[in-house]
């Protein structure tokens, strides 16, 4: 076995030795890209979704102050439907894919409600937000225990 | 998330709804039922409601949160966005519980729908509603 490594190793050329150190850059090159992408990832959602999620808490909870007086507040409830469209359609670029089905889910109930503006819809809307809501923070608690360097 | 939680949030909601409509009345009832306040926790209010045959509670606990072990806080020292301590969090517990002995039978899980529910509660039994109108019914008629 010796023997036939010596062998073949003293057969290599300088360019052969250089294709398989550039062939090895390569893996390194794509694995750190990898890594980094990670890195960013985890910090960008333990530093931002945090604040998205409590965002989206407070839109929740003025649909559901708004619901009370819905019929003199259906001005008010465009306004703040809108306000947690952009807020969803942030936290979605930051989270994962199974959260971000709910999210999708979400941001249809809020594009549909402007064309059937029932007090029942405007629930719905708010049942689905908070459900989102919920589903982040387990997110978060599960990541807390990540490492970020994987 | 677990089909579980999903169904505790709309249960949840489904209180608030009741309560913002009137058809859940919720009551005062004195915080030493829940809990004695001390330096380290303290209780903002309670009350309570029945909804059909359930006696449900509903409190606000303020609660002093210390420093955790130094041997084991060592990602938390490192961590930029660690809070400082110690420090006062509230959590809102809703419970279902005995009818004569106000004891606690069973606890709903902690999820974020319950801080509106608060919010309808406390509007509801604080009787915000009837002094508002008072308020610009008196203006109106002076």
């Amino acid at each position: 076995m010796w023997r036939w490594v010596s062998t073949y190793v003293s057969k290599l050329t300088f360019s052969d030795v250089g294709s398989v150190a550039s062939l090895l850059s390569l893996a390194i090159t794509i694995y750190l890209f990898h890594a980094v992408r990670r890195i960013k990832s985890f910090y960008v959602f333990k530093a931002r979704v945090p604040e998205l999620t409590e965002q989206l808490r407070t839109h929740a909870s003025r649909l559901a102050t708004l619901h009370r007086d819905f019929d003199g507040s259906r001005d008010e409830v465009l306004l703040e439907l809108g306000k947690a469209e952009v807020t969803l359609k942030s936290l979605k670029k930051k989270i994962g894919r199974p959260t971000k089905k709910s999210v999708g889910k979400a941001i249809k109930l809020i594009d549909n409600y402007p064309y059937n503006k029932t007090k029942n819809n405007l629930w719905q809307v708010y049942v689905d937000l908070q459900k989102v809501v919920q589903e982040v923070i387990e997110v978060q608690s599960d990541r807390s225990w990540e490492n970020p360097n994987g | 998330m677990a089909e579980d939680t999903s169904k505790w949030i709309e249960a949840i909601a489904k209180l608030t709804k009741l309560t913002q409509d009137g058809e859940l009345t919720w009551s005062s009832a004195p915080s030493s039922s829940v809990l004695t306040n001390d330096e380290a926790q303290q209780i903002e209010s309670v009350f309570t409601a029945k909804y059909k045959n359930k006696k449900l509670r509903i409190y606000k606990k303020r609660f002093k949160v210390e420093a955790p072990d130094p041997t084991f806080s060592a990602i938390t020292v490192t961590w930029p966005f660690a809070r400082k301590y110690p420090y006062w969090t509230a959590q809102i517990y809703l419970e279902i519980i005995d009818e004569y002995y106000d004891q606690s039978l069973w606890t709903f899980p902690e999820v974020s729908a319950l801080r509106d529910l608060w919010t309808s509660v406390k509007y509801q039994a604080s009787g915000v509603k009837d002094l508002l109108d008072d308020l610009l019914q008196d203006e109106e008629s002076s």
